[in-house]
Formats: C-alpha cells, structure tokens, sequence
C-alpha cells in the first residue's frame, strides 16, 4: 500500500515557558489520504492549530516537536530551514483565519498573487497565472481584484484571495485553519462551497482545522476530535456527528445550539466545568472532570486510544456505550 | 394583554459622517417587558448601532428613543441616571471589557459604591453574591481578570451588568467569542436570569440557533434596515423576506438522520 500523503505518528508538541516545559499536543497520530477532506476538530486547548503549524514547520523557536511527520514518506520533523524549501508554499499550504492580517495592506492582491507565484518558481507570464488563478477561486471580475488593495475588498474576497495565493503552487495538501471563522454566515457558506470545489476539481487533501462539528460533517470524510491536546475520538464523520463513541465528542454535539426543532435554552446541555490549562492537567482520562460517565478508574488510569471498529478509535473505555 | 414596552427606536435614522449609506433607516424595535428578543445581521447590518443608539450612546438624525415612553434625548438629572442604571450592557468580548489592573472584587465593588448599592462595609459580601448568581465561587473576588478563563470573564461582565438591577440587558455577540462547550453554560445563564430576576434580553448574535434558544421575538436586518420581525420560531421556520431565507440556509447545521428507506 502506498504512503499515505501526510502521516502524524506519536507527535509531541512543547513549549519553554517560565513555569517550565508545558505540552500542548501529545501523542497525536492521524493521517491524511491524496485528495482526502480530514477534520481535526477541538476547542481552545484542544492542540489543534499548534498540530497544524507543527506540520509545516512554523512553529516559533520556543516549541520543540517530537514524534514524526511524513509526507509521503519523507520525514518533515527536525528539518533546517532550507530543506523546507520546495515544500511550504509549493507541496503544502495554508489558509488562516484573518484575512486581513494574511494580506500586507500596501500591496495590491495581485501584487501578493505574483509573488507567491515566484516563490512556487512560477515566473512565466504571470499575468496570465494571476487572472487565472483568481478566477480559479471564483473572483469573477479578476482584473479589478488584482489591482485593489486588501482594504478595497470585501473579508470574503480577501479571503479568497488568499486561497489563490495558496494554490500558487499547486500544492498536494492545504491546511485550512478556521479559514471561515471570521467571516459572515452567508460569505462563510461560499467559502465552503469552494473548499469543496477544490477538493473535488483539483484532487486537492485538505485538512480542516474547525471548532464547528456542522462545517466538519459538511466537509471532511474524516474526523479527529483533540481535547487537551490528545485524540479522543476519530473515525467516519457523518457517521460520528450522529453516533460518537466518546462522551466529550457526545457532550459537544449537545452543546450546539440547534436552528430547528431545538427547546429552550434551559434545555441546551453545556458540559460543565473549564476546559484545563495545559499546566494544570487532571490526572488519569483528561475528560474526567467534566464527564457524565466518569467512574473511579478514569480518575486513575490513562486510557489508551484504542480501535472500536471499521476505522474508529475512541479513547474512551465505554466507547460502545456513549449516546446511549 | 400585550406586555409593556420598556425600550423602543421609534423609527430612527442613524447617519455616521463620511458614509454613503445611513448606518440605520428608519429602524423600528420595540423591547417589552419579559419578551427576550433577538437581533440578527451580519456585518453592515447596523445591529451594533442599533445597540449604542438604544444606549443613548448615538444620536439619532432623526426618529426617537423612547424608554418607558419618554425621549432618552431628553432625560436629565436622576432620570438619566436612573435609565442608565436600568439599561445595561454585555460586551463581546469579556477580556477588553474588563479593568486588567483591578480584581474582579474591586471591579463588581466599584459600581456597587458608585450606584450607592452597597454600603462601603457590605461591598465584598455584596460582590461574592453577584459571583454566586452567576455560577462563580465567590474566592474568585481576588482574582484577576487574565487569572480567569473567558466563561468566567463573561460571566463578571454579566455580574457586573445585574448588580445595578437592570430592566434590560443588551448584549452583544456575548458567546462568540467562547468556546461552544461554555457557550451554552452562558446561554442558560441569560436564560435563567430573565425568568428570575425579570431582566429582559436584547441578544445581538449573528448566529442564528443562538438567538432561536434564547429569544422569543427576533428581528432581521440588513444594510441598516429591519427586514423581518416576528416571533423568533416563526420567522426561522417561515421566513418571509429573502434575505432572511438565505441567512437561515447558510448556517452550516447537522442534518438529522434520514429514516432507512424502505426495503
């Protein structure tokens, strides 16, 4: 069987602080296939966008990552800087949250498209490239987006924009990291649509960094829940949002306010409690506090990911039970 | 029996200097007594100058805002006061609404002595009751704000707004800002707080299944204007103005099971 394009093993992400080394993300393991819509799904804390940056390199210099990242099975874990080059920007890329703050307001939006063009070693009529990529992410009237500012656009433009500027280099894997969070209901919905799009016309793996399971059930085939910078739960995400097999993922799904056929808000279930500091860990399952289902071994033993079945792994004892 | 109108726009009209469009045309919302409603929009909308005009904050160019009947415009001496002790405010975000340099004691105790609420020997048992109605231990008093979690700042915020017994409570985008497992713990507090202590809810939200688990009425608007208004199960379920249909179709919701199909 062939490599899959982007696998995580044991990864391990610390930061140096004043208070000492401080983990945010701990034995996370996934993987991500050619052309494959994966959701990695947390709350803050969860590790989500530190798993992502790790993946890329970008990290800042106080982070130290352990365990192993391959793309395609090359390993991307303890790289210089130059061997980075021909793979950021070129075989993966990404998209954040701000698009505002992703675009330098004193340079045109074509401007920023040609230049990542250059760095995707694309300097060959780059008029062309540049009006069609912005095409390519539905930016109609290409001529005039390319010679606005970022102030001149609307947040789902620049947004957009910043996607064209991603696909510069054609890249095998985008790393999304809650690309619609900032922006409108209505302009959020077109963003996905387009996501999708990609995926489908250009082959293109994306992994969706999300803290909504609504837009990670649209999307992704796959779905990785982090708590406290652990997997909890992975496995089928249509499937998960109805049936999941762990009780955070569970309680998650309740808290959602829902649009129809929802009660008041005396019966939203939130789940009680803080989410914990990565300081403060709670000993044993790191759900334990705030878990309907807790028992005294959970307060005691660390449980292990463990498989449940056709794809699915819960780090939950009672995987079987939840929903239930 | 209709319940009485405590805070209205009568018609008002909002301009901001340098804007082609106004920031509000001829907005009409009525907030009575018990009767939480909801404001829904995106960004343009004008939800958010619909807010500080009900404050008092902006002048309108022309139309009124009329609390308990009578022009805020006009309002002087105690009469201000009070409208600005009945009126209160929940910001977005609790980390920027808060005094970093004060404990949350110290904060909750201000407005207290301020509002002569308290006498100055009753402050702090004062504030460690506020804590406790809304879901805060009171040894939270001696802590700072970056010491807390943003559940617990936006429920200080929320603390801080009841301590002056309001009639309304405005709050703006007050949960987007958490995270959804502590979103609904907030949304229950809201909640909790109308029917106890009759404090009605203006809830401003782009998010329309927030506004459908809190509010009773709702209002939509768009580029300065209401849209649509009505009962807030109503309107989700029929929306009338397109607008209103293409918000409800863009909100990214788990599609419940289809029943298995016949063999």
């Amino acid at each position: 069987m062939p490599d899959p394009l982007l696998q995580l093993a044991e990864v391990q992400v610390t930061f140096a602080s004043d208070l000492g080394e401080v983990s945010a993300v701990d034995r996370v393991s996934f993987s991500v296939e050619r052309g494959e819509v994966v959701a990695l799904v947390g709350e803050s804390g969860s590790g989500k966008s530190a798993t992502a940056l790790a993946i890329g390199g970008l990290l800042p210099g106080h982070a130290r990552v352990g365990g192993s990242i391959r793309l395609d099975g090359a390993e991307l874990v303890g790289r210089s800087s130059t061997a980075w080059r021909g793979i950021r920007g070129r075989r993966i890329a990404y998209v954040f949250q701000e698009p505002a703050t992703a675009l330098n307001p004193v340079f045109t939006a074509g401007y920023q498209v040609s230049e990542a063009l250059k760095v995707a070693g694309r300097r060959d009529s780059l008029e062309e490239r540049i009006a069609a990529l912005l095409e390519s992410v539905g930016l109609r009237d290409a001529g005039r987006i390319a010679s606005s500012y970022p102030h001149q656009l609307s947040g789902g433009q620049q947004q957009r924009v910043v996607m064209a500027m991603a696909l510069a280099g054609e890249p095998e894997l985008l790393i999304a990291d809650e690309p619609t969070t900032a922006l409108d209901v209505t302009v959020q919905a077109q963003i996905l649509e387009l996501l999708a799009e990609l995926q489908r016309s250009r082959g293109l793996a994306v992994l969706l960094i999300t803290h909504n399971l609504a837009i990670a059930a649209r999307l992704a085939r796959r779905m990785v829940v982090l708590y406290a910078g652990q997997v909890v739960e992975e496995g089928p995400a249509a499937e998960m949002v109805h049936a999941p097999r762990h009780p955070y993922t569970h309680a998650l799904l309740r808290a959602v306010p829902k649009l129809r056929g929802a009660g008041s808000a005396a019966d939203l279930v939130g789940i009680p409690g803080q989410i914990p500091s990565p300081m403060a860990l709670p000993s044993g399952c790191r759900f334990h506090p705030r878990c309907a289902r807790c028992v005294a071994t959970c307060r005691g033993e660390v449980p292990e990911l463990a498989d449940t079945g056709s794809g699915w792994r819960s780090r939950c004892p009672f995987a079987r039970e939840v929903g239930t | 029996m209709r319940e009485p109108v405590l805070l209205e726009a009568d018609g008002i009209t909002v301009r901001y200097d340098g804007m082609a469009r106004p920031a509000l045309q001829e907005v009409r919302v009525a907030v009575r007594a018990g009767v939480p409603l909801g404001v829904v929009g995106e960004s343009g909308s004008g939800k958010s100058t619909l807010i500080r005009t009900l404050l008092g904050l902006e002048r309108p160019v022309s139309g009124r805002v009329l609390y308990r009947g009578t022009d805020v415009a006009a309002l002087r001496g105690d009469a201000l006061r009070t409208f600005r002790r009945k009126v209160q405010m929940v910001f977005q975000d609790p980390y920027n609404s808060l005094n970093p340099r004060m404990t949350v004691g110290q904060t909750l105790g201000e407005v207290l002595t301020v509002h002569r609420l308290a006498a100055r020997g009753s402050v702090l048992r004062v504030a460690g009751e506020l804590l406790g109605q809304v879901g805060l231990d009171p040894s939270l008093a001696a802590r700072y704000p970056h010491e807390l979690s943003g559940g617990q700042r936006q429920r200080i915020g929320i603390a801080r707004a009841i301590s002056l017994e309001p009639e309304v409570l405005l709050a703006d985008e007050p949960v987007s800002a958490l995270d959804v497992s502590v979103q609904a713990q907030v949304l229950g507090l809201l909640d909790r707080l109308g029917r106890e202590r009759g404090i009605t809810l203006v809830l401003i939200a782009h998010d329309l299944a927030v506004v459908a688990a809190v509010c009773r009425e709702m209002v939509v608007m768009e580029q300065g204007r209401v849209v649509e208004a009505g009962l807030a199960r109503s309107v989700i379920e029929q929306p009338s103005h397109p607008y209103t249909r293409q918000l409800i179709a863009a909100v990214p919701q788990i599609e419940p099971l289809m029943p298995p199909a016949p063999l």
